[in-house]
């Protein structure tokens, strides 16, 4: 079994952090920043962490056929959101029995896809309800979640019992 | 004009005398260089001790509008502004992920916002409308600042 684990407020100070980034170049005619209406304030965390949980739900969807025996055999929740992992609060958690034929090279692949899946997603979904332009951050997202499937359909040692002639 | 830092804060003060100095400084310097039928016009452009009622106003309009572009850096704090005979501060919250010239930056924008800000009002009350006019563009360039510059210290360490 392998355990995923997220910080919660590790992923909330990345969304926030790159929001102020963008916010840095997206001034009005006068020069002014448009910081207060574009980025992502400390009063914007509460639902960031909403949306957070939303993103972290659907990830698992694409977990979920690996974490099924899970429960059974470890006697654990193959999914956990802002549970203390060890002694660490505030964290994601997804339990997983990776297949016979998955490299274990690509699991670190797919540690990154998810946390950055995470993090556009929480992006795209902030610009949105905040009826801004999310195309970019969409886009993004999407990528991250097309690279993350992916990632998980890699089996190594898979071998052609045909020929191609 | 001055700031520290505590417990997770960053306060930003600044001395209502050094706001006079300054803003008294300047109508001098104005002062000096206009004269009417009569001679300078020292009496009607510098702003003395006796005119202290209508720069303490300007102060508070001034610092309220501060205030609006450092809003949202203020975030869990119970009291972020606070005034009293001597002094003005603002409070915000110190989240670490800034360069130090940030903060000397915003400190700067908000002595300069006060500055500007009150010889504007000034100059309009004393009907030089055509100075006034260019210390209001000074004002608004300097809260420019305030809210450019303050970005930085809403960046969360990472």
């Amino acid at each position: 079994m392998q355990e995923l684990f997220y910080d919660i407020s590790k992923i909330q100070n990345m969304v926030q952090f790159e929001s102020m980034l963008k916010a840095v170049h997206d001034k009005s005619e006068s020069g002014e920043s448009q910081v207060d209406d574009t980025a992502i304030n400390d009063k914007d965390l509460v639902f960031i962490k909403k949306i957070l949980k939303t993103a972290a739900d659907k990830v698992f969807g694409v977990l979920e056929p690996y974490s099924r025996t899970v429960h059974n055999l470890f006697e654990k929740e193959p999914y956990e959101f802002d549970v203390t992992y060890e002694t660490l609060p505030g964290h994601i958690v997804y339990r997983v029995v990776w297949p016979e034929k998955f490299p274990v090279t690509s699991a670190v692949l797919v540690d990154g896809a998810i946390e950055n899946y995470l993090i556009s997603s929480c992006k795209a979904e902030f610009r949105l309800k905040k009826g801004l332009n999310n195309q970019s951050e969409r886009s993004e997202s999407e990528t991250n979640y097309s690279n993350l499937l992916s990632f998980i359909n890699r089996r190594s040692g898979l071998k052609r019992t045909y020929k191609l002639f | 004009m001055s700031y520290s830092k505590a417990a997770s804060k960053i306060t930003f003060s600044y001395l209502i005398a050094d706001l006079f100095a300054e803003v008294e400084k300047e109508t001098a310097a104005i002062a000096k260089n206009r004269s009417g039928d009569n001679g300078p016009l020292t009496d009607r452009i510098l702003l003395t001790e006796d005119e202290k009622p209508f720069f303490d106003k300007y102060v508070v309009d001034i610092k309220d509008l501060i205030f609006q572009k450092i809003v949202n850096l203020t975030f869990g704090i119970s009291a972020p502004v606070t005034q009293d005979a001597t002094k003005i501060e603002f409070i915000v919250v110190d989240k670490a992920g800034y360069q130090e010239a940030s903060v000397i930056a915003v400190d700067r924008a908000i002595f300069k916002s006060f500055v500007n800000g009150i010889l504007a009002q000034w100059l309009l009350k004393i009907e030089l409308p055509d100075l006034a006019k260019i210390y209001l563009l000074q004002e608004s360039q300097a809260l420019i600042d305030v809210t450019n510059h303050s970005i930085e210290l809403r960046k969360p360490s990472i």
